[in-house]
């Protein structure tokens, strides 16, 4: 068997004439290289605080849209109903003023009507009698 | 100018480069050896060479002294070694034979390699090793490290770097004799 130690040691792996001239330069090159910069730079504990900043808006955001009128109709049915008469009754309100504040759909005008009109239900004969009892000029 | 003064020169910013500098003017000859013996090729043991004193040069203000300057730069340089033996592997499907074999071409045909044909043959030999046992045997046999140190760079115990040698000693004799 041949022994390793017979083998004489020496470096057999040749650089090119210069090489470690020139290597500190170039590694000194890259090395000052300018990186990309960033447009703005975040402070360090910006970069934490300011996605829970922007969590915290969306939920407040969401939480404003998704406030529902049934939730503020809950909040309505929580106050005692004496209490609630009592304060319509203080207050100096027109039924004209709620009627121009309230936003209608036009089902809810259907419906509305449908409810007013039903309440008419006059036979023919009451209706004759109603017309022949007005004079007309 | 010793490794104090060295990282006291680097760690002041008024003479961060030229310490650097110096840095690499020390040290880079013995990481490039490293790196050389186990790329075996010049263009890759060039690149990596820079690799390895590009990362020191980031990361110098994170070495708490802990280690020798020297062993956390080997550290270094033995990381990007195996790190890029492994790609080599992955990206070109090639089993640990067949990256030996194109390794060992490279030994036939490189001009910057200045051995006669026992040399070339124990070359050969090494490239039949595992990556971390020929990364030892080189550290103990060629740059007669102590095992401490190695252990320091590969995170093994002596014990394990001390049978690791053994065995490559043994399966390189054996290559010498039979091939």
């Amino acid at each position: 068997m041949k022994k390793l130690e017979e083998i004489p040691k020496k470096e057999v792996f040749e650089v090119p004439v210069g090489y470690f001239d020139k290597l500190p330069g170039v590694i000194q090159a890259r090395v000052a290289k300018p990186g990309r910069t960033p447009l703005f730079r975040l402070a360090p504990a910006m970069r934490y605080a300011l996605p829970v900043l922007i969590a915290a808006c969306v939920g407040l955001f969401w939480y404003q849209q998704n406030r529902s009128p049934q939730s503020i109709g809950i909040q309505l049915e929580a106050i005692d109903e004496a209490q609630l008469v009592l304060f319509l009754e203080d207050e100096d309100l027109r039924v004209e003023d709620l009627v121009e504040s309230i936003t209608w759909s036009a089902d809810e005008v259907a419906e509305l009507e449908e409810q007013v009109y039903s309440t008419f239900e006059t036979s023919s004969e009451e209706l004759e009698m109603l017309i022949n009892e007005v004079e007309f000029e | 100018m010793d490794d104090q003064e060295l990282l006291l020169k680097i760690r002041n910013p008024e003479t961060r480069n030229y310490g650097f500098n110096m840095l690499v003017r020390q040290y880079q000859q013995r990481v490039y050896n490293h790196v050389r013996k186990m790329v075996i090729d010049h263009d890759d043991a060039d690149d990596l060479t820079q690799e390895v004193f590009i990362k020191i040069y980031k990361s110098i203000d994170s070495f708490r002294e802990d280690a020798q300057l020297f062993t956390w730069i080997y550290r270094i340089a033995t990381n990007e070694c195996l790190n890029f033996l492994n790609k080599k592997k992955k990206r070109f499907f090639l089993p640990l034979e067949d990256v030996g074999k194109q390794l060992a071409a490279c030994i036939d045909s490189s001009p910057l390699f200045s051995g006669d044909d026992i040399q070339k043959k124990l070359q050969k030999a090494l490239l039949k090793l595992p990556d971390k046992q020929r990364l030892v045997f080189n550290m103990k046999y060629f740059d007669e490290m102590p095992y401490e140190a190695i252990s320091e760079i590969t995170d093994t115990s002596v014990g394990a770097l001390k049978a690791s040698f053994h065995h490559a000693v043994k399966k390189i004799e054996d290559y010498l004799t039979h091939d």
